[in-house]
């Protein structure tokens, strides 16, 4: 899809311009375009680098097992007829929690594997189980307690206080997350019908 | 507000605090695994290089073209409501379909509109406290095969436009 919308923005752009008769700041906007962004990559490279290894430093302590438990009973609450213990079980645990760390890259294969192993159980041929429409809702959600791509962002656009969003960040995070939720319990209630 | 925003600013270095001493606690070399976290962040930022660089510049002619302003000032006179803050709007179009493409866009505007006004805090809470909706769930439909995941689509999208929706309900109890 992304090739497709690239090469549509910059065809676009073209085509806009001539009509508009600016082609002018188009061809400047171009340089200046890869200049800023070298500029902003530079500035955000070592934000960035720094919370990798802030964060590699929760996956090698004993503090990623402590996030595993905090979600535990969350779990219980979120996935009811999901068993504990279950293999499904372990690769829904170990996606929310990369997720939590927003190691998105570790994230994914463990989602793939939580899906394949909670629809072996589903009988349907055309509808998705229960759990797995919860879990997929719940990874539309963003979970971050770090948010470190935006706080790098800020970072290097010289803000007066980069992290003082993170706040308004999981607050609108929580409501959000509480709000998939519910939206799928309604769903899945309507479904039955 | 004023000690949430005391929080706001010192949270971070709490959780800073609180890694390294935790690490400690547990005799781990905190400042090895440190820098072997920093070469993974080195990989990361080296493997989103084109990906920014493509889209950085894309999206830079499209708003040197001036076609965003037209589109935005059009959906403006439609979504009245949002007009206070139609910077954005940009940003809720792209942010459920590509993550980097998101990024960029929010990049554009907190430089644009100013990273600390009203504007740069609100863009900063709405791609911090959102997923790229539909790549998530194309992802796991293609995984999934024929099974129906649209229900999970519309889910997700609602939750999203609620998602900016706390997001300035955020903004105007002055949590940031």
């Amino acid at each position: 899809m992304m090739n497709k919308i690239w090469c549509f923005f910059i065809i676009i752009s073209i085509i806009f311009s001539l009509i508009n008769g600016n082609l002018d700041a188009l061809n400047q906007s171009l340089f200046s375009s890869i200049n800023d962004t070298t500029q902003m990559v530079i500035n955000l490279f070592g934000s960035m680098c720094f919370w990798c290894g802030m964060i590699k430093i929760i996956s090698e302590t004993s503090l990623q097992e402590k996030l595993k438990k905090i979600i535990v009973p969350l779990n219980k609450r979120i996935f009811k007829n999901l068993e504990q213990g279950s293999t499904a079980y372990e690769h829904v645990t170990v996606n929310m929690v990369t997720n939590m760390l927003g190691i998105g890259n570790a994230a994914t294969p463990a989602g793939l594997r939580a899906v394949e192993e909670l629809e072996k159980e589903n009988s349907s041929r055309d509808k998705l189980s229960d759990e797995t429409i919860l879990f997929i809702a719940i990874n539309t959600a963003s979970l971050q307690i770090i948010p470190t791509n935006v706080i790098s962002i800020r970072n290097s656009l010289n803000s007066q206080n980069p992290s003082g969003v993170i706040i308004a960040v999981w607050f609108s995070s929580i409501l959000t997350f509480i709000s998939i939720i519910f939206l799928t319990k309604i769903y899945l209630k309507l479904r039955r019908k | 507000m004023k000690f949430v925003q005391f929080f706001g600013t010192s949270a971070i270095l709490f959780l800073v605090g609180f890694i390294v001493i935790y690490g400690m606690i547990e005799k781990k070399n905190v400042f090895e695994i440190f820098m072997k976290g920093v070469v993974e962040g080195e990989k990361l930022v080296i493997q989103l290089f084109p990906t920014w660089l493509g889209l950085f510049v894309a999206v830079g002619m499209l708003k040197a073209s001036g076609i965003i302003d037209f589109l935005v000032e059009k959906l403006a006179l439609i979504l009245k409501n949002f007009l206070l803050y139609k910077e954005i709007l940009p940003l809720i179009f792209l942010r459920p379909i590509s993550g980097s493409t998101a990024t960029a866009m929010g990049t554009e505007i907190m430089k644009n509109c100013g990273v600390d006004t009203n504007i740069g805090l609100l863009t900063s809470c709405i791609m911090g406290s959102t997923e790229t909706t539909i790549y998530v769930v194309a992802l796991y439909g293609a995984k999934l095969g024929q099974k129906n995941i649209k229900p999970v689509l519309v889910i997700g999208l609602i939750a999203d436009f609620l998602c900016i929706l706390f997001s300035i309900l955020a903004l105007k109890i002055e949590l940031m």
